[in-house]
């Protein structure tokens, strides 16, 4: 009788420790057109419905899914396609691998003490690696892939250069491009505005303001600006934001 | 002790099961339209060369509207301004200036003095990157690829709030 109890007992300690071996992935909320691939079909996906590792998820247009994966956010915005390409929960630790195939999404990592988190999205260009934080991911093949990272710390991992970035930092890798683009590109695009010569009137900046680039077809130098040559030194004036 | 042990067994078993049923029966209230859009979506995005057809027929869903043929989608944009003709033909390239002057038109990119002067493809492109719509890197005369159109088309979509609750 006690052999059978032990064995019972122990059945039902393998059955458990191997639910938790796949870690739960539950739609939290649906908007719109939202699908995941079973068996090589498209299936309409729905709120309360649970996921497993490997499913392939897409959304349409003015779409988005929301997902609880091991107690992470994850927002698939409107015209996207992920796959979970890995999913475990063993003891104290979290490991999830998501592809980005097209599109956008947005995670949210909540910090937890008891339990070890490894939540990274990859494209075909470079890979996210996240602990603790809050940020969005976008690939497409003319932008490449965008990491802004809201909160918290994110490496970005592009063509073996490994990039850490915190709030306001963007990491910018086109496809075919050896290195990201500066990491301060956004940061610098929200406050300096406009930059102008010394050489320039105030009618000429007014003109510029108001017309924009067009003005002045493709040609790189505006009307009063500098023809430098090489070993010029240029003075530049930055007003930086209160 | 058996009993409750049994118990716990069923539970543990059927539980995850009638999580993935409840999933299916939901499934099954939805329309089958839904697939469908998603499915073309996944389509489109693997096309090296997207069609004007393609670009109009996602336009068109972008509007919220399930769109019909080729020619009815062609006078719904018309209607809507976002079209300035019809002579356009469904399996023709979609170039980048076509798409940039439908997105021009609909979203009144007004801040370039020369697309509101001439409103020509040319202006529209320029007016696309400024809004950081499309790209610097290319021209009007380029080719769209099924990803890059799925790109501008959510870029022009977090513009018009496309996806928010």
């Amino acid at each position: 009788m006690k052999h059978i109890k032990r064995l019972l007992f122990t059945g039902l300690i393998l059955l458990f420790t191997a639910s938790g071996a796949f870690a739960a992935i539950s739609v939290v909320s649906v908007k719109g057109k939202v699908a995941y691939k079973d068996g090589g079909i498209w299936k309409s996906l729905s709120k309360g419905q649970t996921l497993l590792e490997g499913a392939k998820i897409s959304t349409g247009m003015n779409s988005y899914a929301v997902l609880n994966i091991d107690g992470a956010t994850v927002k698939i915005r409107p015209l996207s396609m992920i796959r979970v390409n890995k999913n475990t929960l063993k003891g104290d630790s979290s490991n999830t691998s998501l592809g980005l195939k097209y599109g956008s999404v947005s995670a949210k990592i909540p910090k937890l003490r008891k339990l070890k988190t490894v939540f990274k999205v990859s494209t075909p260009v470079a890979t996210s690696s996240v602990r603790g934080t809050e940020f969005d991911v976008s690939y497409g093949p003319q932008w490449g892939m965008i990491i802004y990272v809201i909160d918290g710390n994110v490496y970005g991992i592009g063509n073996g250069i490994e990039n850490l970035l915190s709030g306001n930092l963007q990491f910018n890798l086109k496809p075919g491009s050896p290195r990201p683009e500066y990491l301060l590109t956004k940061t610098k695009n929200g406050y300096i505005i406009k930059i102008y010569s010394d050489y320039m009137t105030p009618n000429e900046k007014k003109f510029h303001e108001f017309f924009g680039t067009d003005a002045f077809g493709n040609s790189e130098i505006l009307p009063g600006g500098l023809n430098l040559k090489s070993n010029s030194f240029i003075k530049i004036r930055l007003i930086w934001p209160q | 002790m058996k009993k409750i042990l049994a118990v716990i067994a069923i539970l543990a078993v059927a539980l995850p099961l009638y999580s993935q049923k409840k999933g299916r029966r939901a499934k099954k209230e939805k329309p089958p339209e839904i697939v469908a859009d998603v499915a073309y979506i996944n389509t489109v995005a693997d096309k090296p060369v997207a069609t004007v057809g393609d670009g109009m027929k996602l336009y068109v869903l972008s509007l919220g509207i399930d769109g019909g043929d080729f020619k009815a989608n062609m006078n719904l944009l018309l209607k809507a301004g976002i079209l300035k003709h019809t002579d356009y033909i469904e399996t023709a390239p979609l170039r980048r200036g076509t798409l940039a002057r439908m997105i021009a038109r609909h979203l009144k990119l007004n801040d370039s003095f020369f697309f509101n002067l001439f409103g020509t493809e040319r202006y529209a492109f320029r007016a696309c990157i400024a809004e950081e719509i499309m790209d610097y890197d290319g021209s009007e005369w380029d080719k769209l690829s099924g990803g890059e159109l799925l790109e501008i088309l959510r870029r022009v979509s977090e513009k018009t709030g496309g996806g928010n609750d």
